[in-house]
């Protein structure tokens, strides 16, 4: 019995749910449309449960930390006061009320575009730190489409052949390694979903 | 002098940049307490919107009107948070797998429909009449997005190669072919580093016009 509850009923869970949502998007009947859709919004309030699990982690972790003054407390402390905080513009003006807007445009936006902001140094010393530790030839290659695709769309006297070479990267070779790529990703994608169909793959399992 | 909330909100942003900004110097606590700060303001915004949207908007108000359909989620929910004993974790795996049945279907059918099938047919068109107007060396370039996709697939390929007779033959077919994938690969990589470094370049160029424009708000509204 025990066996039952902890191993095959949620791999039956899975499978059947996985397969009518899936015969939803592929066959046209209005009956699996709407069982597709209803399975799929009591998807979300699900997540919404396990967003709220994730919620608990993050106060037992910062918490804790903050009540054995651990290393850190104080940077925790700040995340806990501002989460405790951050939550009440949205639930009692909605995402689109001027105290939401303010938290977004002076806080959350600044922080994050500036975050972003960052990554190109890290983009630029990457490209570095790759010529200096990996000599090959495809990493020499590599700079050299990135320079010409950055140097292409800049409008330089003289260079404009470069714009040329740089839009035939892009459509050409980029494209069919980006096409490449993708369907690759495509394709792991509906093996790994048809393993977690037939039980080959568990993750939601004790077995 | 009454400071209105614009003012102190940009001030505010002004000074979160600077702080993230110090990272340039090198990790320190300035750097580490406006990550915490910003990772405060996410969870705490993103729980309010999941609170507002689903729990109070989907969950409480179908409750109230339609009680029988959302009492599966909610079982379902309220299992999940199981998870949080470990000694009860198991109860948790019903909803778990749920969403993992769910999501892999969505998954599924994204990739069939919205990958797989547009891009085979794409690749397939860089072959028509059509597409060789548009690109600058016709023929060629289809030939080349197909040879260049085909081979970029079998880039991918891990399997042990066997080295006699026919099959060490075709072996070294497929070991080509993914040798010219791999450099199709380094085009689009190249590509995309490309586009990730020029938008995080513009993004920069956007906060240092944002530091200078707060700089002169500021000292406009202090100069009256």
């Amino acid at each position: 019995m025990s066996r039952l509850i902890k191993q095959w009923i949620p791999v039956l869970i899975a499978a059947i749910t996985g397969l009518v949502v899936l015969a939803g998007y592929l066959i046209p009947s209005p009956l699996l449309i709407y069982y597709r859709d209803r399975l799929i919004e009591w998807a979300v309030i699900v997540a919404a449960f396990a967003f709220i699990l994730g919620l608990f982690n993050i106060l037992r972790v910062h918490g804790g930390r903050v009540v054995r003054l651990r290393q850190g407390w104080f940077y925790s402390l700040i995340l806990l006061l501002v989460a405790m905080v951050a939550w009440v513009p949205p639930v009692l003006y909605g995402p689109s009320g001027t105290p939401t807007r303010q938290m977004l445009d002076y806080v959350i936006g600044p922080l994050g575009a500036s975050l972003a902001a960052l990554v190109v140094f890290t983009l630029a010393l990457a490209a570095f730190r790759l010529l200096r530790v990996r000599r090959s030839a495809g990493a020499v290659f590599f700079i050299l489409v990135v320079a010409v695709v950055l140097l292409g769309s800049t409008p330089l006297m003289g260079l404009e052949w470069l714009a040329d070479v740089r839009d035939w990267i892009i459509s050409v070779p980029g494209m069919a390694g980006m096409r490449g790529l993708l369907l690759g990703v495509a394709l792991g994608t509906v093996i790994t979903a048809l393993r977690v169909f037939v039980a080959s793959d568990r993750p939601h399992s004790e077995f | 002098m009454i400071l209105d909330v614009e003012i102190v909100g940009l001030i505010l942003g002004a000074g979160l940049t600077l702080l993230i900004f110090s990272y340039l110097l090198g990790d320190n606590p300035l750097y580490r307490l406006a990550l915490h700060l910003f990772i405060g303001a996410l969870v705490g915004y993103s729980f309010g919107i999941v609170l507002r949207d689903v729990l109070i908007g989907m969950l409480l108000t179908r409750w109230l009107t339609e009680p029988v359909a959302v009492v599966v989620p909610l079982v379902l929910g309220l299992l999940l948070l199981f998870k949080g004993f470990p000694r009860h974790a198991y109860v948790g795996n019903f909803s778990i797998a749920y969403l993992v049945g769910v999501g892999t279907a969505v998954a599924l059918s994204g990739a069939l429909l919205g990958t797989l099938v547009p891009q085979v047919g794409a690749t397939g068109r860089a072959l028509s009449l059509e597409s060789f107007v548009s690109f600058r060396l016709g023929p060629l370039d289809g030939l080349l997005i197909l040879v260049g996709t085909v081979c970029t697939l079998m880039a991918f390929n891990f399997t042990a190669r066997k080295r006699r007779g026919l099959a060490g033959v075709w072996a070294r077919l497929v070991g080509v072919t993914a040798w010219v994938g791999r450099v199709f690969l380094i085009f689009a990589f190249g590509v995309a580093f490309a586009g990730a470094l020029t938008a995080a370049l513009s993004i920069f160029v956007g906060r240092i016009q944002y530091l200078i424009d707060v700089y002169f708000r500021v000292a406009g509204f202090l100069g009256g």
